[in-house]
């Protein structure tokens, strides 16, 4: 099959990569929220201090993974295409991408730290899949992507692609459109305007995920392998029972449905969240992952005409991340999910792609309505939670507050 | 008497940061050195970490104080009084910072920053008309600044610092800068870039031995924000870091260090000439019950590299560099505070307790006069001025509050709780100095300190004190309050100038890559060898210094063998 050096392929690449970018990033997030971390959930002390210790590396790797995001972002920007932030919902069977092995939501375990070593394997160590139910050298059908074996293959694609073509006519994108660190908070964010910028920002990339061949100890993929040799030797017993991949049944507005078909004949399961309160949750989550992502894709569609005003969308953005969904999805992570024995896990299921209008006043106006109404849904969610459980009942009127206090600050109250 | 059978090419006393860089970079040259530190070898961070969470004292010993350890290796605290402590305090003020002893040093409890000296820092005599001025400057400095940076793992943002009052970096720093704290970007929003006492300040990231990446197998920080004491993670950088590369397997042609801890030097031994033979020891024993007297150890060369305080004391004992000011010029970086409540919420205490600072004060004309500072913004309320305990306490007991009053009334004040410090330069005073204390249980000299107050201090502290007022007032505070009364101060934990460096034998100790004048083979490494202070944290320059004087004393073993 022959695959073209063309900006066609490149944006095709690199949206590819978005796609990846952010699974791998939720799947990350997902094993962090279920990991113990109070005294009071049987676990003791020494088993807290390593347990946060690798909750808070997890969560620095997914919060990479979020600025390569971001730094895809930038690369489309800068070849004429735009950015994007779709992904299927969990799970993605292995055949979903090159990558050969599915993109699961799971809690966190040793077998969870195999498929994360996996994720982040360099192409040239020797990968052992932790599952696949792809035969071996499956021909992909498009001429657009190629049977990758890393996700640093896929920026090497890129790479390649780039230094192919020439400088002067690829990158046609206005500077002034890329987003640098004076619009959002992303210390190695790497402005893309020509070959050696988008050759730097595409190793920065590759060397955060994998390393080199010579080192590789502080890459994702050596944290995770630290990760998994020190939770082997520890044997604990480090992560609530949070069901793979949960759902809320019958919600009209996710972008697809998990296949029930094609995973009858894979070993991937679903978990469907019944429970009434759980569900509030769950959707109060996706919907502010949303929310989230659209005030993000805002800052980097209008960089250019609005650096003021997008700005404060950069500002909602980053404080969703950390102020409402890490302390909502570690709370869902401690829900039951209406099954005995299993508790809730968020979905990170997407509604459909809708960006923000472009006009600042009206894009201010719509999103302010937003986030108005998720702080009463939030409110409202806090109030229903109950003391059963103080710690998670705690998490969640944390991020009711967080919710209303952005808000707030974002209309001008 | 004569020499034992124990012989290295190099001993090292004292296994802090100098120490331990120094020694690590001779291991790895093929040299065998013998590391000896007089407190224990703690390896169990998360029970050190622990010990701490146990205590009511948050002060900087508290991980680490037990009676075995103070019994044998004693080190001073913030808590000792003028005469039950380690201390004996005989001067008009009493010297207030501390250090750690035990491998690895007072950087298990340091705060981490580690901005570079200023270029005039160097020439404080030539270009100001007060101090001395060091036998190097910034430029000669400047490789091994990028050097240590990228030993000790900093991070920072070099576009900030370029330039600053002439000071240039040779390249990035190894890491992207911490995150700032929320705090900073409020303060920022309405301080950056204004004009204050005619300086037009700016709000920069500092930076700090602290991982904001993955580095060197430590994990990033990941804001638990007790780096002062301990950080339960690795992510702050410590000593133990070059402690375990020394003794560690080596590169090609490297010999492992040996490291002795709970071995207490008490002597530097010398023939008639000067020539420094080796040193002398006791080695205490895990449990506390015995303690070996006497123990002997030789070496071609000796570096001391004890920390300013103990470093003096050592060569005093020992009646090294007679014609040299040991132990005089006892330098700290004096403080001062202001705490601010303002009307937006800062939500402090998420992440380092300082992550910015502002640096427009660091140089002047006005340095003939009175002395520059640093100020940092801190992310931890209002830090030493009202530890947050007594925030609540004062809820309690003061305004009567209980339950769900008192959680509310807390969480209102201490999120919008922010201070500022002033971090003052002293100026070298031989009336400031250490001498040899009266002699403990062991036999070993207590430090005796002299210390007093310049007035070059307390006009800083004062000019300070009324900026942070415009600052405040700038920043719209419902509530301000400072240190008390205005020419009080806090020490530091910047202990420098007992052995200070220089071009002749009786105006300083040592040379410019710390070789003492009169001991050919006799090093004395750490803050004791800075002959004036600066602003800047110290222990950056202590660990340049210390790698430049790694390559010296590598080639002086090489040539005398």
């Amino acid at each position: 099959m022959h695959h073209e050096a063309s900006r066609h392929r490149l944006i095709a690449l690199l949206t590819e990569a978005c796609e990846l970018e952010q699974a791998l990033a939720c799947s990350y997030l997902y094993a962090a929220f279920s990991i113990k971390r109070d005294l009071d959930d049987d676990v003791d002390y020494r088993a807290q201090n390593h347990l946060r210790r690798w909750q808070s590396e997890i969560y620095h790797v997914a919060a990479q993974e979020m600025l390569h995001l971001a730094q895809a972002w930038n690369l489309l920007t800068a070849v004429g295409g735009t950015p994007y932030y779709y992904k299927p919902d969990y799970p993605m069977p292995a055949r979903h991408y090159p990558l050969n092995v599915a993109i699961i939501l799971r809690r966190f375990d040793l077998a969870t730290m195999d498929r994360f070593v996996y994720y982040e394997t360099p192409s040239h160590e020797d990968p052992s899949a932790p599952e696949a139910d792809a035969a071996p050298h499956f021909l992909w059908p498009t001429d657009e992507t190629f049977a990758y074996r890393s996700v640093g293959e896929l920026y090497a694609e890129c790479a390649n692609i780039v230094a192919a073509l020439d400088e002067n006519v690829l990158f046609v994108g206005d500077s002034d459109s890329q987003v640098g660190r004076d619009l959002i908070d992303f210390p190695d964010i790497v402005r893309v305007t020509d070959r050696a910028s988008a050759r730097a920002a595409i190793d920065q990339i590759v060397r955060q995920g994998e390393g080199t061949r010579a080192d590789h100890a502080d890459s994702h993929f050596g944290v995770f392998l630290r990760i998994r040799k020190q939770l082997a030797e520890a044997e604990m017993q480090c992560s609530w029972p949070v069901g793979d991949n949960p759902f809320v049944p019958g919600r009209r507005d996710q972008l697809s449905t998990p296949t029930h078909q094609a995973l009858r004949t894979s070993a991937l399961t679903t978990t469907a969240v019944t429970d009434m309160v759980s569900q509030a949750a769950l959707d109060l989550f996706d919907d502010a992952y949303v929310v989230m992502f659209q005030g993000l894709h805002y800052v980097f569609v209008n960089a250019a005409e609005q650096k003021e005003g997008a700005r404060r969308f950069a500002q909602v953005a980053l404080q969703y991340m950390v102020t409402v969904l890490k302390p909502l999805g570690e709370a869902i992570c401690r829900m039951p999910s209406g099954t005995t024995g299993i508790n809730a896990g968020p979905s990170f299921a997407l509604t459909r792609h809708v960006p923000l209008p472009a006009p600042p006043r009206v894009a201010a106006r719509v999103y302010g309505e937003r986030l108005e109404q998720l702080s009463r849904r939030a409110k409202a969610l806090a109030r229903e939670v109950g003391d059963a459980d103080p710690v998670g009942s705690a998490q969640v009127h944390s991020a009711a507050a967080n919710i209303a206090r952005i808000e707030s600050t974002f209309v001008g109250r | 008497m004569p020499m034992k059978s124990d012989s290295h090419d190099v001993i090292v006393v004292g296994a802090g940061v100098a120490g331990s860089l120094i020694a690590s970079k001779l291991a790895a040259s093929g040299l065998r050195v013998l590391l000896l530190e007089a407190g224990p070898d703690r390896t169990d961070r998360i029970a050190l970490t622990g010990a701490y969470a146990r205590e009511a004292a948050k002060i900087p010993s508290a991980p680490y104080s037990e009676p075995i350890a103070d019994a044998h290796a004693p080190s001073p605290k913030v808590t000792d009084g003028a005469e039950n402590g380690h201390y004996q305090q005989v001067g008009d003020k009493p010297f207030k910072s501390t250090y750690q002893r035990l491998v690895g040093g007072s950087t298990w409890h340091w705060l981490g920053n580690t901005p570079r000296f200023l270029p005039n820092d160097f020439r404080l005599k030539e270009r100001y008309g007060v101090g001395v001025d060091w036998p190097i400057d910034y430029d000669e400095l400047e490789s091994y600044y990028a050097d240590a940076e990228r030993e000790l793992g900093v991070s920072g943002d070099a576009a900030e610092w370029e330039g600053l009052y002439g000071s240039t970096r040779s390249g990035p720093f190894p890491m992207p800068p911490i995150w700032r704290a929320y705090g900073d970007s409020v303060i920022a929003e309405r301080l950056d870039g204004q004009t204050f006492e005619g300086a037009q300040v700016r709000i920069r990231v500092t930076p700090q031995a602290r991982n904001s990446v993955p580095y060197q197998g430590r994990p990033p920080c990941a804001g638990n924000s007790s780096c002062v004491p301990i950080c339960p993670i690795a992510a702050k950088y410590d000593a133990t870091v070059h402690t375990r590369r020394a003794t560690g397997p080596q590169p090609d042609g490297g010999v492992p260090a040996e490291l002795r801890a709970r071995a207490v030097v008490t002597e530097v031994l010398k023939d008639e000439n000067g020539l420094i033979l080796g040193v002398v020891y006791d080695r205490w024993s895990e449990d506390g019950k015995t303690r070996t007297r006497g123990e002997q150890a030789s070496a071609r060369i000796v570096v001391v590299a004890a920390h300013a305080i103990e470093s003096a004391v050592l060569l005093l004992a020992s009646g090294l560099s007679p014609a040299g000011p040991v132990g005089k010029n006892l330098m700290d970086h004096l403080q001062g505070y202001g705490g601010a409540v303002l009307r937006q919420p800062v939500f402090p205490f998420r992440g380092p307790p300082v992550t910015s600072g502002i640096d427009e004060f660091r140089d002047g004309c006005f340095r003939s006069e009175r002395a520059a500072f640093r100020v940092s913004i801190g992310n931890d309320g209002w830090g030493r001025l009202e530890p947050v305990e007594e925030t609540v306490r004062a809820q309690i007991f003061v305004k009567g509050l209980l339950g769900e009053d008192l959680r509310r009334a807390v969480r209102d004040r201490i999120t919008r709780m922010v201070r500022l410090s002033y971090s003052t330069e002293m100026l070298p005073d031989e009336s400031n100095r250490v001498e040899l204390g009266e002699l403990d249980q062991h036999g070993v000299h207590r430090p005796k300190l002299r210390f007093g107050l310049p007035e070059y201090n307390v006009r800083a502290f004062q000019f300070a004190r009324n900026l942070f007022q415009q600052f405040f007032t700038k920043l719209d505070a419902s509530e301000t309050k400072f240190s008390f009364p205005a020419s009080s101060y806090s020490g530091a934990g910047h202990i420098m100038g007992t052995a200070r460096m220089g071009a002749t034998a009786s105006s300083s100790v040592v040379d410019k890559f710390c070789r003492a004048h009169e001991h050919p083979n006799l090093y004395v490494v750490g803050a004791s060898a800075f002959p004036t202070c600066g602003t800047a944290n110290p222990t950056l320059t202590v660990a340049a210094l210390a790698l430049r004087a790694a390559k010296h004393i590598e080639l002086a073993a090489r040539q005398e063998a």
